[in-house]
């Protein structure tokens, strides 16, 4: 074939070209160690790749996440264990209690330590976090979750939220329990009730609700589950004669608004006694302030610890009291253990939460191991073959130089 | 022949001349792109013929050729439009190649961070250098958007820059090829023929080099010319005339040049056509790789930003506050204006405004488009996708402005303008989108880590049901761009929620706004359906949900007072809905097509229930009935048997209280909790679904499945039932009040608000004070209402709105059943046009309808309290007469009822009356019975056919033979009461301790303390007892345990302790008791002290500490007594205070005190070996039934001060109720005795002379006859009402300027007294004070008809329908009234709140659930944790997360790189083969030309010596010579 001499020497510096452009990339791949230097070098592994990446950035993530929450969860695992301890020493106390032979002056040096663990059990229910938030409360970090009402009257504060923290792309571990569900909703050995303050009420300072007691359970229990509202009236509703208007307040059945109780006048810190329930108000309402009494069957600890102490301090030796103290002391007891099978019910959660944290977090080391594998295969370089090919190419360069060299170099015009 | 020979050489010389020169061309040009190498064409001169043959005659040249093969030529022309298109593209497309995956530039690792610092936050949300890290990661990650949208931009404006100069060597190469052409023509024409060779060569390399831009074809016309098109046939070159191309600012979208192709002057745009070289490569790269990576890039910024503004917006952040946009919004002014360009061709003037807003970033396509306005007008579209050009959508437009076209996630909207026929948009929703992410949140406090709702579990909650934490869906409607209602109030959840089990497998969600009164939320969401043991999800997730509540609560569907049925019992009582036909018609989303199910037909008087099956069976709906309704019962008639019957669906609920107590003992009156009580009680009601719940004061009767309720009521005069809508009570509405206003000037001082709240529904004026200078309604709005609020001491009962027309308005808040309200009692001036509002009157509830009691069993009544007994034995025969007018039309027909012996018995005495009068008319016509009070009441049970001259009365016509009154009884369970001081054992001494006790009348005896050492009070009671066994006493302990009490057992006993005339109370026994017992003594009879019969001559003694009777003379003419001389106390407390001051008067009464003590008076002594005794020397025991016998309480009447105001109505309050009524309560005539002032005036219609009318002086048994007797004396310029406690006189002309004027002065209402009872001519011992029946009052009833016996009034109340409707669904009704089911134009609104959650597991009954805002929530994590689901989910186009689009995107340009570099190869090796082939035609070969020359040197030498031989032959020839 004829071959024009541009032709020849296009040809010749073309092929060199091509050839070492072939060795630069090479050795680039060398030099940086992977062989897809752009995704076009291997469109389909480059996208691999950045899957891969992204899903290492999560897993460092989720493994920064456990280690957050294992301290989380052993910080509230050692608060529980605390408040246990406070719990089985109260329980002591109780028994101890259970004695007939026992003076008032007994009790009271009992109720004295009762009162101490009691002040510790609700320091414990109200421990912060290193983020100086409540660990109890819930949602409501910066609330106080454990709030005596000025009357001894412990209410939660708090709400149910639970946190959850992501370990894994679909498990989601709970990083809190509100007080509400390891505190307050503890079963009680009989029907009882809680009392709260309505956070509208207006008196200046309000009048706050004690934790008051059933003084008689067959009677409460007739009424069981019906709620009351205490509710006060307008002073000039006092009808008494020759009386100038006084507070008065109604007694009200929740359910149906009904008056059980009209325009019974108050006095601070004068028993309320009505359907079975004994309780206090103290300090000076304003009209139109109310008061909720919710029955329930369930107690939390502070209001069971709290009537006990109560208890020791104001019966008395008289049959009538003994009889009342002893249904105290076994009811007490009853509500101790239950409070302490609910502590325990959340332990074992959080055991079973760790766990679940040990096992995703091994999960995650194992599969770090096959992706970062995976990944290697394919990003890196075969060092061996590349290097092989280097050779080769610079070898095919070289001849391609010289041959272009030699080749050049004939003509026939050096004849002439 | 030697010339020839010349001649020969010289040919060859010349042929060999122009061989080498050619060749020495072709090698100098060797070098030359495009250079054919030429070759002389030789031809042998023509031979002569010389005889013997033909003599040749040399060579000659034909014509010098190229070697050139135009095959060849043109396939590198096309070779080189491939190559150079696919060079361009792949140079291009290799420079985005690095940057999408250059990690410092590239949005994957912006992605991972971003969302990395979000985990982080999920851990801790409170944690501001967290938050810090989200915000901070938020702006590196918006630069990533930006700095890759900056180097696409670049990238763009290169591809335009080389688009321009690319077009301009077209434009300098046609024009090349235009002079080759001519110079080809010329060259050829002169050439005589001959091919002009380099210029074929230059042309053919131009043709090359201009295919290398653009792909051409080419055309060679006869004269050599050749014709060069382009695109679609576009003539750059024709003959020697060449065209222009030019890049310029693209037609729709300057930011993209357009390809001009220009002619003659005139352009035509060609980008569109143009194909191959570099120009079709920059365009493929353009529209295949640039626009979809600005495209994409695009999509994921907007659906990113657009997730995370969402997800901030429906969380709180660490204030509490809802979240702010992060991003700027997408939908900014200036960005949805950029994405739509009108195209340069569009017609003037440039005035149309076109937006693209995005609706559903995650529904976006990564295309553009272009929307083309066609048809004739401006009334169609076209909407192409430029990625395919395929039409996806056209359709119509309406004419109005604005008008939108929905597509893909965008919405294009034609704002304003000249649209015209024609008009052009390019829509871009996604290009610039990348470039706009900017962060806008500029606090780590804003970030939205917390979700917006609480939600509790009660822990009173005796199931095992759990609700979940709640859904956010939504805080923000995409419509309006508002909050939704429900987070339309920051800190609160609008309303809170409560879901509340109506049964394990019903509940209700309420509104609990006020947690003590829930209430519906609107739309209702009652009813509904739970699935126990499973997840319940209980609000609808997707707003396309709706709701259509019926009005059957509407005051339109109770009907009006006008509208109770009337008649006997049983009575047809028809709901009033009408008939109508609805609708529900299914709507397809996609095609529009409207498919109806058959009518649902309702027929009148149809039940909610019955309508709400029906529409339930039709698809897509879901129907729930309720009825409820609100009632209050006011039954005042004494319990007569039948008295006040209340039927609910036909069910007599006074059965059903016979019962629940016994049927004898349904206490009377019937109150609102026993009616409940009943409701709740009956089987049949129970069925039907119905239940009642009372709070006392009213009842809530409520059928679950939307039965009707049909209320019969039966009753005396007086009692009525009133039922009640929730409507709210009418607003009052004041003057106009312009500008600022001035309450210091004029006096203007205070006005009252009656909301009528008192017991009983009774006027409870409120005085509102007011003063100040307001400059705004605002300020004057908020001052009243704060004075309102202090003026009921309760907020929000009444509020008030400023009105548009300039009036204020009162809205009356209180939703009590009987809610209604007045303004009055102005003072002052009046700069708020109050007395607008108070001419307005009462407002009462508007859809109140009350039953009244049908005068069925009217009675007469004695007015003497029986329930103790009476003795008729002494003196007699008594005796009265009852007349039942049942003669001969109606003619008198009296029986007389004779009375004697002795009862303790209540009973026994109606049993004595009721056998005489059975025994007279026959059984049940009169019935004899006593009330709760204790009063014998007398009842006509017969109905006579002439009603007007029916009756009963009874006479006085018996009297006491030998004028004594019978002997009265004392029936007090009288008590004595041995008190201790606790101090045991208890000795009693021997002695004359007695105490007397009398039982049954019967003779007195004397009973003997025991005595003896007791260890116990028990002990002691029991000696007690042993001593009173033969006797109806008992002793027992007080509860206090220091006290024995005595009292005798049974009701008609009397203990009379000691005997004799002079009847001491001993309340202690004798003085060895005494350090032990008696420190007080009680005067009973509490409330009723007026009874105590204490004579103005009657003396109490007092014995006080054993030392002796204290006198305690209850002389009414001492110094220093209260009520001043000759008044005797008038209630407990004047006594109380009267006896104290005693007391402190002697030096006996040293430490003896009185005191009230729930209705007894206990004296007290405090001396501990004290005692009291008490004695009289009264004749009459201190006994509860006795009259004082003085005049009764005066109750002094005053006028309101006059006014000087315009009112047409005044009014004054008589400060009573009802009937008037003795100190018994029964009922008493009303002496008016009028002063000189008791007078009011009246001016008419404006005039100033007023009119005076006197108060009429007289006696009148209660307000309506008081009325109606100054009614009477007013003649018609005045109509007198009774409203509650007050007389409203009203100027009945009323018109403009009337006046009412009261008078300074009082008029004085004197109540019964013993003169009037006299007038009774009941012969009565005045000293006893005791007429045993109080027939006296009986008489002074008068006749008494019965002319509405066994009537009723009846009034049906019907259910609302709640109708759910699918999406999609819709309803029609032909309802063309109000009266139907559904009120016309009553639309379905959705029931979608934004939020929801889940209740699951076993709920019980009365177990609820509530949803809060979620207050404080600082710790909660749940919207962070939905910030990073975000990461995961598949939004971009519906399938894809962020990072897989954008790995997509990164993939799609590697796959295109790699592509189009191995193309480019491909063609590159196709081109070079080409060349190649070329070259070894046309090329030049030096080594052959080298040899040539040598060839060509030779023959030239060879020719020469042809010469030289010529010369020699010459020179031989010569020399020959």
């Amino acid at each position: 074939m004829r071959i024009s001499s541009l032709q020849s020497f296009v040809t010749g510096t073309s092929q060199i070209i091509d050839l070492s452009g072939q060795v630069n990339k090479t050795q680039e791949q060398i030099s940086r160690g992977t062989r897809i230097l752009t995704p076009s070098d291997d469109p389909v592994a480059s996208s691999q790749i950045q899957k891969l990446n992204q899903e290492n950035n999560i897993r460092e993530q989720y493994m920064d996440n456990i280690n957050l929450l294992n301290s989380r969860l052993e910080l509230e695992e050692s608060v529980l264990d605390s408040a246990n301890d406070t719990i089985i020493r109260i329980r002591e106390l109780a028994i101890q209690a259970n004695n007939g032979a026992l003076t008032v002056d007994d009790r009271r040096a009992i109720a004295a330590e009762v009162e101490v663990r009691m002040t510790e059990l609700a320091d414990l229910m109200n421990t912060k976090d290193a983020s100086n938030e409540y660990l109890f409360s819930g949602f409501k970090g910066s609330t106080v979750p454990f709030l005596d009402n000025g009357s001894g009257n412990y209410t939660y504060q708090g709400d149910e939220g639970q946190r959850f923290v992501q370990v894994a792309a679909s498990t989601y571990i709970p990083s809190n329990d509100s007080g509400k569900e390891v505190f307050v909703n503890v079963s009680s050995a009989d029907p009882t009730f809680q009392a709260f303050d309505n956070p509208n009420n207006r008196g200046n300072p309000p009048a706050t609700i004690s934790t008051g007691f059933v003084y008689d359970q067959e009677e409460f229990n007739q009424f069981y589950p019906e709620d009351y509202i205490i509710e006060f009236q307008n002073p000039d509703d006092m009808t008494l004669l020759g009386k100038s208007p006084s507070l008065n307040y109604n007694i009200i059945q929740k359910s149906d608004g009904r008056v059980i109780e009209s325009n019974v006048p108050y006095t601070s810190g004068r028993d309320i006694q009505f359907n079975g329930i004994s309780i206090k108000l103290s300090g000076v309402p304003a009209t139109g302030d109310s008061y909720l009494v919710e029955s329930k069957d369930t107690q939390d600890i502070l209001t069971t610890v709290n009537r006990f102490l109560d208890g020791m301090r104001s019966l008395t030796l008289s049959p009538d009291d003994q009889e009342s103290y002893q249904n105290l002391i076994s009811t007490t007891i009853a509500n101790l253990d239950h409070a302490q099978t609910s502590i325990l019910e959340t332990r074992s959660q959080i055991g079973a939460r760790l766990n679940t944290i040990d096992s995703t977090q091994a999960l995650h080391e194992e599969v770090e191991i096959v992706t970062t594998e995976l990944l290697s295969t394919l990003r890196d370089l075969d060092y061996a073959e590349a290097v092989s090919q280097l050779t080769f190419e610079s070898f095919v360069l070289e001849a391609a130089q010289q041959s272009y060299a030699r080749i050049s170099g004939l003509s026939l015009f050096n004849s002439l | 022949m030697g010339a020839d020979l010349l001649g020969i050489a010289v040919s060859g010389l010349k042929t060999s001349q122009a061989q080498i020169s050619t060749t020495g061309h072709n090698i100098t040009n060797a070098n030359q792109e495009g250079y054919s190498r030429q070759r002389v064409d030789v031809g042998t001169n023509p031979a002569i013929y010389s005889g013997s043959g033909y003599v040749g005659t040399g060579v000659n040249v034909q014509s010098i050729e190229r070697i050139a093969n135009e095959f060849l030529t043109s396939q590198i022309r096309l070779d080189s439009t491939a190559f150079n298109e696919l060079d361009a593209f792949a140079q291009k497309v290799g420079e985005i190649d690095n940057l999408l995956s250059n990690e410092a530039i590239g949005l994957s690792d912006g992605l991972s961070n971003f969302f990395g610092s979000l985990q982080a936050a999920t851990d801790d949300p409170t944690s501001i250098p967290v938050r810090q890290l989200v915000l901070a990661q938020s702006e590196v990650l918006a630069q990533r958007f930006s700095s890759l949208y900056g180097r696409f931009d670049e990238t763009n404006d290169i591809v335009n820059q080389e688009l321009k100069a690319t077009a301009s060597m077209v434009t300098s190469l046609a024009n090349g090829l235009a002079g080759l052409n001519k110079a080809i023509v010329n060259a050829t024409s002169q050439g005589a023929g001959n091919p002009p060779n380099d210029l074929l060569d230059e042309r053919d390399e131009t043709l090359r080099q201009l295919s290398e831009l653009v792909s051409v074809t080419t055309f060679e016309q006869a004269d050599g010319a050749v014709n060069v098109f382009i695109g679609n046939g576009q003539p750059l070159v024709v003959g020697q005339v060449a065209s222009e191309m030019q890049a310029v600012n693209g037609e729709t979208d300057p930011t993209r040049y357009d390809l001009v192709f220009v002619n003659d002057g005139s352009s035509q745009i060609v980008t569109d056509s143009i194909t191959g070289g570099r120009l079709g490569g920059l365009l493929n790269y353009r529209n295949e790789v640039l626009d979809r990576s600005f495209n994409e890039l695009g999509r994921i910024a907007l659906t990113f930003t657009e997730a995370m503004n969402y997800q901030q917006s429906v969380g709180l952040d660490l204030n509490g506050n809802y979240g702010v946009p992060l991003f700027d919004d997408i939908n900014l002014r200036q960005a949805t204006l950029d994405r739509a360009v009108p195209s340069s061709l569009n017609a003037n003037p440039p005035d149309r405004v076109v937006s693209v807003a995005i609706t559903d970033a995650t529904a976006l396509g990564n295309s553009d488009y272009t929307l083309s306005l066609t048809g004739s007008g401006p009334d169609g579209y076209e909407l192409v996708r430029n990625s395919d050009g395929e039409l996806v959508q056209s359709g119509g437009l309406s004419a109005q402005r604005p008008t939108s076209i929905e597509y893909e996630g965008f919405s294009i909207t034609l704002e304003q303008g000249s649209f015209q026929d024609g008009d052009r948009y390019r829509i871009m929703p996604t290009r610039f989108a990348s470039q706009n992410v900017d962060v806008v949140a500029t606090s780590p406090e804003v970030l939205a880590f917390a979700s917006p709702v609480s939600t509790v579990n009660n822990l009173a909650n005796t199931g095992t049901g759990k609700i979940s934490q709640g859904d956010v869906l939504q805080t923000i409607d995409p419509l309006t761009g508002e909050r939704l209602p429900a987070f339309s109030v920051d800190g609160a959840l609008n309303p809170p929620v409560m879901v509340k089990f109506t049964s394990p497998t019903t509940y209700d969600v309420l509104d609990v706004s006020d947690p003590n009164n829930p209430k519906s939320l609107t739309p209702p969401f009652e009813g509904q359906t739970f699935i126990p043991g499973q997840t319940n999800q209980i609000f609808p997730t997707e707003p396309g949900q709706t709701v259509m509540v019926s009005d059957g609560f509407n005051a339109n569907r109770i009907p009006s007072q006008s509208e109770v049925v009337f008649g006997t019992a049983g009575i047809s009582i028809p709901n009033t809905y009408l008939a109508e036909e609805i609708t529900v018609t299914y709507t397809d989303p996609v095609t529009g097509v409207r498919v109806d199910q058959p009518n649902v037909v309702v027929n009148a008087g149809d039940s909610a229930e019955e309508i709400a099956f029906q529409l339930s069976s039709r698809d897509g709906v879901t129907a729930i009935a309720s009825t409820e309704t609100q009632i209050r019962v006011s039954d005042n008639g004494p319990g007569q048997l039948q008295d006040f019957n209340l039927l609910l669906n036909g069910v007599n609920l006074r059965n059903e209280l016979g019962l629940l107590f016994s049927p004898s003992a349904v206490p009377t009156p019937v109150t609102n909790d026993m009616i409940a009580d009943a409701i709740n009680f009956s089987g049949a009601l129970q069925q039907q679904n119905i239940t009642a719940v009372s709070n006392g004061d009213s009842i809530t009767i409520k059928a679950s499945t939307g039965a009707d309720l049909k209320f019969e009521m039966q009753g005396a005069e007086g009692d009525f039932v009133e039922i009640k809508g929730d409507q709210k009570p009418t607003l009052l509405t004041t003057g106009v009040v312009t500008g600022g206003v001035d309450l210091s000037a004029g006096g203007f001082s205070s006005f009252d608000i009656d909301l009528f709240d008192g017991p009983n529904g009774l006027s409870n004026p409120k005085t509102i004070e007011l003063s100040g200078i307001f400059q705004t309604p605002e300020e004057l709005i908020s001052y009243l209402e704060n004075q309102i609020d202090i003026a009921f001491d309760v907020p929000g009962k009444v509020s008030v709105e400023f009105r548009d027309d300039g009036t204020l308005q009162f809205v009356n808040n209180d939703n009590g059943p009987l809610a209604k309200m007045q303004i009055g009692n102005l003072v002052g001036s009046d700069p708020l046009g109050l007395s607008a509002a108070a001419l307005q009157g009462v407002v009462q509830p508007s859809d109140i309808v009350r039953l009244d009691g049908a005068y069925q069993f009217p009675s007469v009544t004695a007015g003497v309290n029986i329930a103790n007994g009476a003795d008729f034995s002494v003196g007699g025969p008594h005796s009265f007469d009852v007349d039942l007018n049942d003669g001969v039309f109606g003619a008198n027909n009296p029986v007389t009822i004779n009375l004697s012996g002795v009862y303790t018995d209540p009973q026994d005495i109606v049993d004595v009356v009721q056998s005489q009068l059975d025994a007279f008319y026959g059984a049940d016509k009169v019935i004899a019975s006593v009330s709760s009070e204790g009063r014998l009441e007398i009842t006509n049970y017969t109905y006579l056919a002439d009603s007007s001259t029916g009756g009963l009365s009874i006479s006085n016509n018996y009297s006491f033979t030998d004028g004594t009154a019978p002997s009265p009884l004392s029936f007090d369970q009288a008590e004595v009461d041995f008190e201790f001081d606790g101090a045991l054992p208890l000795v009693v001494a021997p002695g004359a301790n007695t105490f007397a006790i009398s039982v049954n009348a019967s003779p007195i005896a004397d009973i003997t303390v025991p005595s003896g050492s007791y260890a116990s009070p028990t002990l002691f009671a029991a000696a007690l007892n042993t001593a009173l066994v033969a006797y109806d006493a008992t002793a027992t302990v007080s509860d206090d345990g220091r006290s024995v009490l005595v009292t005798a057992d049974n009701l008609g006993e009397a203990l009379i302790f000691g005997p004799g005339a002079v009847n001491p109370i001993q309340a202690n026994p004798q003085d060895d008791l005494v350090t032990h017992l008696g420190r007080t003594a009680v005067i009973t009879d509490p409330a009723g002290f007026i009874g105590l019969g204490i004579a103005d001559d009657e003396n109490i003694g007092l014995n006080v500490d054993g030392v002796g009777t204290l006198p305690l003379p209850l002389d009414f003419d001492a110094p220093g007594y209260v009520n001043g001389p000759g008044n005797p106390p008038t209630n407990t407390a004047e006594l109380v205070s009267l006896l104290n001051a005693s007391f402190a008067a002697s030096p006996a009464g040293s430490g003896v005190t009185a005191f009230e003590d729930g209705g007894q008076i206990i004296i007290a002594s405090s001396n501990p070996l004290g005692s009291v005794l008490i004695t009289t020397d009264s004749t009459t025991p201190l006994a509860a039934n006795t009259n004082m016998g003085s005049s009764g309480p005066v109750t002094s009447v005053p006028f309101p001060p006059a006014t000087s105001g315009t009112a047409t109505t005044s009014s004054f309050n008589v400060d009573h109720i009802g009937n008037f009524e003795d100190a018994y309560g029964n009922p008493a005539p009303l002496t008016v005795v009028t002063g000189v002032n008791d007078s009011f005036e009246i001016s008419v219609d404006g005039g100033t002379t007023f009119t005076t009318y006197q108060i009429p002086a007289g006696t009148y048994s209660n307000l309506i006859g008081f009325a109606a007797a100054i009614d009477g004396a007013t003649g018609s310029d005045v109509s007198v009402e009774v409203s509650g406690s007050s007389l409203l006189i009203t100027d009945s002309n009323s018109g403009l300027g009337s006046q009412v004027r009261l008078g300074n002065g009082s008029f004085a209402i004197t109540g019964p007294d013993a003169v009037n009872m006299e007038r009774a001519q009941i012969q009565v011992n005045n000293i006893q004070g005791s007429d045993p029946l109080g027939m006296q009052v009986a008489e002074l009833q008068g006749v008494v008809r019965g002319e509405d016996f066994g009537m009723v009034n009846g009034v049906t109340i019907s259910g609302e329908v709640n109708v759910t409707l699918e999406e999609n669904f819709s309803m029609t009704t032909d309802a063309i009234d109000a009266g139907n089911v559904f009120r016309p134009g009553t639309e379905a609104v959705s029931n979608y709140l934004g939020y929801t959650f889940d209740i699951s597991g076993n709920p019980d009954v009365g177990d609820e659930f509530f949803v809060n805002f979620n207050e404080d929530g600082v710790s909660d994590n749940r919207n962070a944790l939905k910030f990073v689901e975000v990461e995961s989910m598949q939004l971009i186009g519906g399938n894809a997360s962020f990072q897989e689009s954008y790995s997509n995107l990164v993939e799609f340009v590697g796959t295109i790189t790699a592509e189009s570099n191995i193309n480019r190869e491909a063609a590159g090796e196709i081109l070079e083969q080409s060349n190649a082939l070329r070259n070894s035609i046309a090329g030049v070969n030096l080594d052959e030309e080298a040899a040539n020359l040598i060839r060509y040197e030779l023959a030239y030498n060879a020719s020469s010596r042809i010469i030289s031989v010529a010369r020699d032959l010459f020179d031989t020839l010569l020399a020959a010579f």
